[in-house]
């Protein structure tokens, strides 16, 4: 270790004399310098190549790739075929900030030129008053945007905020609902959803169709105009799925403009109200007797007499005063055979069986705005039987259409929703009724169409099968017999049912055109008959135009008479009709049948009125043919 | 020694202008980057607010109105609407009546119009 370093020794020796400290010294600085020159520009090297390449931000970019930040915050509301029901459209408000406003009238002066609804006095003096924040304008358009940003003026400047608009108006204005200014819920569909419409940006796809929508509205509309009506709603329910294809209520409101509209247009009928339906009930007393087994189609009940039992007297509207089978009560309304049908089913057996058609608890619709029914406090038999007929009983119209769906689609209830079904998922329901029961309603329903009440809810190329109902409203406990809720729920097509459609109109007054009637069959038919020939092409349901009825209907009334006594099984008209008969029935010259020509009889009542000939009749034509008709029955009922 | 020197002092400049070269290319692509960023966003603004539009532009009750107003068209009925199968019978049906037309009409010697 010592050899190497000899000379260096020998040199400080050298130097030792002249001063040796010093040299040493200078020669340290020098190094602690360079060494700090180098590790400095080193580090300035360094970060020039992290800037040069890097940006200078770090490792950012990766990110930038990413899915795109949500346009809006709140998520569209899409119709079942993508039509944009609701949207949250980005807009520019104007605000000021008064402290630095240079010249507050000035300024207030432009601002008032651009924007004539703005008060310009008023607009000055908040300007003149300070603070920090002032709103201008809300949700401009693009032009005013353009224009206020054209003025220049220091002091103001947008804020970006959002407002929900319904491009379709009023048309679903009862599903949908409305937001508040600040984008929260506050009905319908908006309200109900409102968690789902923030949090995901996926527009929210609901069941209705626009254009099924706007048919149903458009003629609830018509009808309410003709009949001079207070309201009206109407369904359409898928009944395999259980969608509501369509649901309106009039009078409605537009959600674009929500305030300006008070008190009535905000109230759903189709599923916040409950009404006393009337006679469509008698569809679930028919199914609960029929399905129970304590009555078969070829059976019947006496509705000679009206009913007496306590104080009240049950009478037919339609009243035939002989005895009559299952299919002949649905299609004359009869009160009386209803009310003996639900008293042989029972009173525990009919409330089981509401039960589970889903007319005793709220519909399960994705809807703030929904009815409970009103069902009686105790449940005598009085309230059996005016039940079996539809009233001391109220329920909302979707609850009526989704249980209507049950009595059609083989039994199975499903209840009504909102949502899209999506394809592949399993759909909710409960077998309510036996398929048999179901086919045996169908053709029931299918009967009131072709012979009874229902004759105006016929469609060309699509049979329809349903029940009439004409309720008198309550005030203060009383009915009114002015006051009337008409109403027609109907199934298409009937042999192979694809969708309830039903149809009320509230307070109907009736016409010249209706001779005055206001009944189901002469307001609410006619509205379901023409919903169903619009929307049967529409939704690809295909029509059966060779004119043969598709369900085997019974026979009924004097069809009925003749072709027994034509096929020789009995010579008594009187028994004819029925087993028993009242004494007061029993008058009929047995002569009446020897003296008509059977087949040729038989041959007219078998191919009379096709319903190819009912559509395009006219009123004259009909008057002859009410005519004709009464008095065939007057002639059979000698 | 004086040429390694040299040789450095090239190097380095060589390479300076090379970083300041890529720095501001890096730049240009990212300012590109930025602008398309914003108009994608822009666009997609478009797309949503004209998509609003058009569901307004599209309500049936205004088709109905303007199909009534300009078109000779009106809403599809019952008659029109038919399956495959219909349709082929249909076909077949013409095509038989047409043989049966042939038939009876040539053999009388007849001239069609």
């Amino acid at each position: 270790m010592t050899t190497p370093r000899l000379p260096l020794v020998s040199e400080r020796r050298r130097f030792e004399g002249f001063g040796k400290q010093a040299l040493e010294t200078g020669r340290n600085r020098l190094l602690v310098t360079a060494a700090v020159i180098t590790i400095a520009f080193g580090g300035i090297g360094v970060r020039l190549v992290d800037l040069a390449v890097g940006g200078g931000e770090g490792n950012d970019r990766a990110t930038l790739v990413t899915q795109p930040p949500a346009l809006v915050s709140r998520a569209d509301i899409v119709d079942r075929n993508g039509v944009v029901l609701a949207s949250s459209l980005p807009t520019a408000s104007l605000y000021a900030d008064p402290s630095e406003i240079i010249d507050a009238q000035a300024a207030a002066n432009k601002i008032s030129t651009i924007f004539p609804d703005v008060d310009e006095a008023k607009l000055a003096k908040n300007l003149v008053k300070g603070g920090r924040f002032l709103w201008i304008k809300r949700n401009l358009s693009p032009e005013q945007q353009l224009a206020a940003n054209r003025l220049g003026l220091p002091g103001f400047a947008f804020l970006k905020e959002e407002r929900r608009i319904y491009p379709h108006g009023a048309l679903s204005a009862h599903v949908l609902g409305a937001t508040d200014i600040d984008g929260n819920g506050i009905s319908g569909v908006e309200r109900y959803f409102d968690q789902r419409l923030r949090q995901n940006e996926k527009p929210l796809a609901l069941t209705i169709d626009v254009r099924v929508q706007s048919i149903l509205r458009a003629e609830l509309s018509a009808a309410v105009s003709e009949f001079k009506a207070i309201g009206a709603a109407g369904v359409v329910f898928d009944v395999r799925t259980g969608e509501t294809v369509a649901l309106a209520s009039l009078p409605d409101f537009n959600p674009n403009d929500r305030a300006s509209y008070k008190g009535k247009a905000r109230f759903n009928r189709a599923t916040k109200g409950v009404y006393e339906m009337g006679s469509t009930f008698k569809l679930f007393t028919a199914a609960m007797a029929l399905d129970s087994g304590t009555i078969n189609m070829k059976g019947g009940y006496d509705a000679a007499k009206p009913i007496r039992i306590a104080r009240f007297t049950i009478n037919d509207y339609h009243a035939q005063n002989r005895w009559l089978t299952v299919p002949e009560i649905i299609v004359h309304s009869s009160n009386i055979g209803a009310a003996k049908m639900a008293m042989d089913v029972g009173r525990a057996g009919q409330q089981d069986y509401l039960g589970k058609f889903g007319l005793m608890r709220e519909a399960a619709l994705e809807l703030p705005e929904i009815g409970r029914p009103l069902l009686p406090g105790t449940w005598r038999d009085i309230n059996t039987m005016t039940i079996s007929y539809g009233h001391g009983i109220a329920v909302s119209p979707v609850q009526l259409a989704a249980a209507i769906g049950s009595l059609v689609n083989g039994g199975m209830l499903r209840p009504a929703t909102l949502l899209r079904h999506e394809a592949g998922t399993p759909i909710a329901g409960e077998q309510v009724i036996s398929p048999e029961t179901s086919d045996k309603m169908r053709t029931l329903m299918r009967l009131v169409v072709a012979k009874g009440t229902g004759r105006k809810a016929a469609a060309k190329g699509y049979y329809v099968g349903g029940k009439t109902g004409t309720a008198e409203k309550q005030f203060g406990g009383r009915y009114k017999k002015s006051a009337k809720i008409s109403s027609f729920v109907g199934a298409f097509p009937i042999h192979d049912p694809r969708y309830v459609v039903f149809a009320m109109v509230d307070e109907p007054i009736g016409n010249k055109r209706t001779f005055n009637y206001a009944t189901g069959g002469w307001v609410a038919a006619p509205i379901v008959g023409r919903v169903v020939s619009q929307i049967g092409p529409l939704l690809g349901i295909e029509p059966l135009i060779t004119g043969v009825e598709p369900l085997a209907l019974p026979m009924i009334d004097d069809e009925r008479r003749k072709q027994k006594i034509s096929s020789g099984l009995v010579k008594n008209a009187s028994v004819a009709s029925g087993v028993v008969r009242p004494a007061g029935a029993l008058k009929k010259p047995p002569s009446v049948p020897a003296e008509t020509p059977k087949a040729p009889v038989r041959q007219k009542t078998k191919v009379e009125l096709p319903p190819k000939d009912l559509k395009d009749e006219t009123p004259e034509d009909q008057i002859a043919r009410k005519t004709r008709e009464a008095l065939e029955q007057a002639f059979a009922a000698q | 020694m004086k040429r390694s020197t040299l040789f450095l002092i090239l190097m380095a400049a060589a390479v300076s202008v090379a970083l300041f070269v890529v720095k501001y290319s890096v730049q240009d692509l990212d300012d590109q980057m930025r602008s398309l960023t914003r108009d994608i966003a822009e666009t997609r603004e478009g797309i949503h607010v004209l998509k609003s539009e058009w569901s307004h532009l599209n309500q049936p009750d205004r088709l109905r109105h303007l199909a009534g107003k300009y078109l000779e068209v009106g809403p599809l009925d019952a008659e029109r609407v038919g399956s495959a199968d219909r349709m082929l019978e249909g076909l077949a049906e013409r095509k038989e009546q047409e043989v049966v037309d042939a038939e009876t009409v040539i053999p009388k010697g007849k001239v069609k119009p």
